[in-house]
């Protein structure tokens, strides 16, 4: 099983719908995809139409309770849920008590070993000891970039933190999100940024109004209105992604 | 574990918007569009989808491309973009989850097509308080196309789970099966379609296991041996001749085999004559098939060995590899006119006539028709045995590799005589003899295939140096036969120790136990 994380440090950069549109496409190519929401905000899970509740919470999840005993189908066949619950707030001090704290995250997702051939999780917005257990467990990070230099200065803190740590990090994709084309600065950038840092691919995210109706309509852009470029460019990332863990 | 998906069969009479108008009358449904369609269902020859839970199908069209769609509980739809043929081999299927998931349960069977269905299908979701879809339906009115005309399959209810939702799954079914009356289909709509297309939905079977009662004369068993391993050989043809996929023709060589084996093994059991005419014929039928199969092992353990070698080596190759197709391509022709030819069908009514002839009834000339199977066949055994273990242990580091060929054949006949008339003895002690005998074979059978291997392609270095880029080939060559060479060495080493387990003294009381007699 392969394992993705949408990450960044910011929040609201568009990790969620990155992850929910990529957990579509996924399994529309026949992967048997589960996306687990590990914001304790549950905007993933909310997408979904799922209750944000996991019976005996974040802690028992760590210690030894089977995920597809709390897991549920999504309206996309072949992609399922592990939902977020309001005690992942909590999910660092779980990790903190347990003898490998970085290992905690690949022993949930070891679980799920035989049943999926791809995770995908949406990470909350922090960098803390959950962010580095997603980092030793994901063999990419997929991080939003909203064009702009302060942007490209967490990407490169981003870099310096993987750097410095002790096990092989993850491979990074940065994409561009939230992308307004009136901008001259965002059209600048994203044509500048994929030939000057290595890692950021030429894939934007439009900021788009149907992107922002996903939480109303509660469906990934990509099945509620495959044809608009908002669709495109999540397919497209979805192809460099697939491409990145060949 | 998920509950099962269940399908549900709809009254007679009821067309797809009296169904949904049920449906909506106790269900809170979300209702997609209807769609039109017209497959056709894949599997293997021996059913191994089936077999492995999955399904698989693809538009009827012949030109342009199709999507190859493969279903599997619990998993998306796997889909794979293909031109239409006759046969799919899964390394011709483009790269992606439908091949990945394939190779491991087709091996070299072909995906076939077994039925052609056309129908009309909805796709419902039932929904919870949330607008969530709690559980998955589809109505599906197919029809079977068949060449004589067409087959209603009758209306049916897919009902799936989705994870999580147990209780609504349940419910769903509890409304459909208890308030609208609707019963379970009793088979799938690929079984049914199979059926009316006059297929066998569990494919066809090649293993040969008759049951033999004790007691039962030697000419009648041999005679119900004889005629499934005719069943066998006559159901393969078609496919080898078609050239559909590799396994019709090993299958077809192994069932002529073995009924070489049975007149060899039993002597004294059928009419002399017609026993020896067919012995002749199966020789020949053999001797046809030979060269093609080869051909084929070659070029199935192609990319194994192209793997093993040097990155760069592998390319090199290509006008070897290139010269076994073309090879195989002019052997192919004459397999196919062999196999369409007189004198086969005649090898294959003789053996039909030998397998449903009455017996002889001449006690000189078939002197051991009625003796109990279990006396002929299990005397053979031990006598075949205490040979092999014989002529095994004399076997050591300076005898030539005639003597391990030797013994391979001898096993071979042990292995025939097992599985073919096991069904008289106890299946525990069968079952154990023939897998301390598989080890050794094996063994045999990789040292054996080495020195075939090996001197096949020296043979072919002379044509190969007049090729295109053949010079480079042939230098590639040389790691090929080295790597060849060092695994029949390793073979050779490994004969000992499963020798040992094979000839071990508890192995030799058991089959004197089980199998008796003195042999003849």
């Amino acid at each position: 099983m392969k394992v993705v994380a949408t990450y960044s440090i910011k929040g609201g950069v568009g990790k969620t719908s990155a992850a929910v549109n990529l957990g579509a496409l996924a399994a529309g190519a026949g992967l048997r995809t589960v996306v687990w929401d590990l914001d304790p905000q549950g905007a993933a899970t909310f997408l979904f139409r799922i209750k944000p509740k996991v019976k005996g919470g974040g802690r028992r999840l760590i210690r030894e309770r089977d995920p597809l005993a709390v897991m549920k189908g999504t309206d996309i066949e072949g992609l399922d849920l592990l939902p977020a619950d309001f005690s992942y707030r909590n999910l660092d001090l779980e990790l903190d008590r347990r003898k490998r704290p970085l290992e905690g995250i690949t022993r949930v997702l070891s679980r799920l070993e035989d049943e999926y051939d791809l995770a995908i999780l949406d990470c909350p917005p922090s960098i803390s000891l959950l962010s580095e257990s997603v980092f030793t467990a994901a063999d990419l990070l997929l991080v939003p970039l909203i064009p702009s230099t302060l942007s490209v200065r967490t990407l490169d803190q981003l870099r310096s933190f993987l750097a410095g740590a002790d096990q092989s990090p993850p491979d990074v994709l940065a994409f561009f999100s939230m992308v307004d084309r009136r901008k001259r600065l965002h059209r600048d950038l994203v044509a500048s940024l994929p030939t000057e840092l290595p890692g950021v691919s030429g894939v934007a995210i439009p900021s788009a109004s149907v992107v922002e109706l996903m939480a109303l309509h509660r469906e990934p852009v990509v099945t509620s209105a495959p044809r608009h470029p908002a669709a495109a460019a999540y397919r497209e990332l979805w192809e460099h992604a697939a491409e990145a863990l060949a | 574990m998920p509950p099962a998906p269940v399908d549900l069969l709809l009254p007679a009479g009821l067309d797809g918007a009296d169904a949904l108008a049920l449906l909506e009358s106790r269900l809170r449904l979300e209702i997609g569009g209807a769609r039109n369609r017209d497959r056709v269902l894949l599997d293997s020859f021996d059913g191994r989808l089936r077999a492995a839970g999955l399904g698989a199908e693809r538009a009827a069209a012949r030109r342009g491309t199709a999507t190859i769609e493969l279903r599997e509980a619990g998993a998306p739809v796997r889909r794979a973009q293909v031109t239409p043929a006759r046969r799919h081999l899964t390394h011709e299927l483009p790269e992606g989850a439908v091949r990945e998931r394939l190779v491991p349960v087709l091996e070299e069977r072909a995906l076939l097509p077994m039925a052609r269905v056309r129908s009309s299908v909805r796709s419902l979701a039932v929904l919870n308080g949330d607008e969530k879809s709690v559980v998955r339906l589809s109505i599906e009115a197919p029809v079977a196309i068949l060449a004589t005309g067409r087959v209603p399959l009758g209306t049916r209810l897919s009902v799936r789970p989705v994870l999580g939702y147990d209780g609504a799954y349940e419910r769903t079914l509890a409304a459909l099966r208890d308030e609208l009356g609707l019963q379970a289909a009793k088979r799938s709509l690929y079984d049914d379609a199979v059926r009316a297309a006059g297929g066998k939905p569990r494919g066809v079977a090649t293993k040969v296991r008759v049951p033999l009662a004790p007691g039962t004369h030697t000419d009648a068993a041999a005679a119900l041996v004889l005629r499934r391993l005719a069943e066998v050989a006559e159901a393969n043809v078609a496919g080898a001749v078609e050239d559909l996929d590799p396994e019709f023709l090993h299958d077809l060589r192994v069932s002529i085999r073995r009924a070489r084996a049975v007149l060899r093994e039993l002597r004294g059991v059928l009419e002399p004559r017609e026993r020896a005419r067919l012995r002749d014929e199966l020789k020949w039928a053999q001797a046809l098939t030979g060269p093609v199969r080869d051909l084929d092992v070659q070029l199935l353990e192609w990319p194994e060995l192209t793997d093993a070698l040097d990155g760069a080596r592998g390319p090199e190759l290509e006008p070897l590899r290139a010269l076994l197709e073309r090879r195989r391509a002019r052997e192919r022709v004459k397999l196919a006119r062999g196999l369409r030819s007189a004198r086969f069908a005649g090898m294959l009514a003789a053996w039909r006539a030998l397998a449903d002839g009455r017996p002889a009834g001449d006690e000189k000339a078939t002197p051991r028709a009625v003796l109990p199977i279990e006396r002929t066949a299990g005397g053979r055994i031990v006598k075949v045995y205490r040979r092999m273990v014989r002529d095994g242990r004399a076997i050591g580091r300076d005898s030539p590799p005639e003597a391990l060929h030797d013994l391979r054949k001898r096993g071979k006949e042990l292995r025939y005589l097992l599985e073919l008339f096991g069904g008289a003895f106890e299946d525990d002690t069968v079952e154990e003899t023939v897998k301390a005998l598989k080890g050794l074979q094996t063994v045999l059978g990789r040292f054996q295939d080495r020195a075939v291997q090996i001197e096949s392609l020296r043979a072919l270095r002379d044509e190969l140096a007049g090729e295109r880029d053949g010079p480079a080939a042939l230098i590639a060559l040389g790691p090929v036969l080295d790597l060849l060479g060092a695994d029949q060495a390793a073979a050779r080493e490994e004969f000992e120790e499963r020798f040992e387990a094979f000839a071990a003294k508890p192995r030799r009381k058991a089959v004197r136990a089980a199998f008796g007699g003195r042999g003849r």
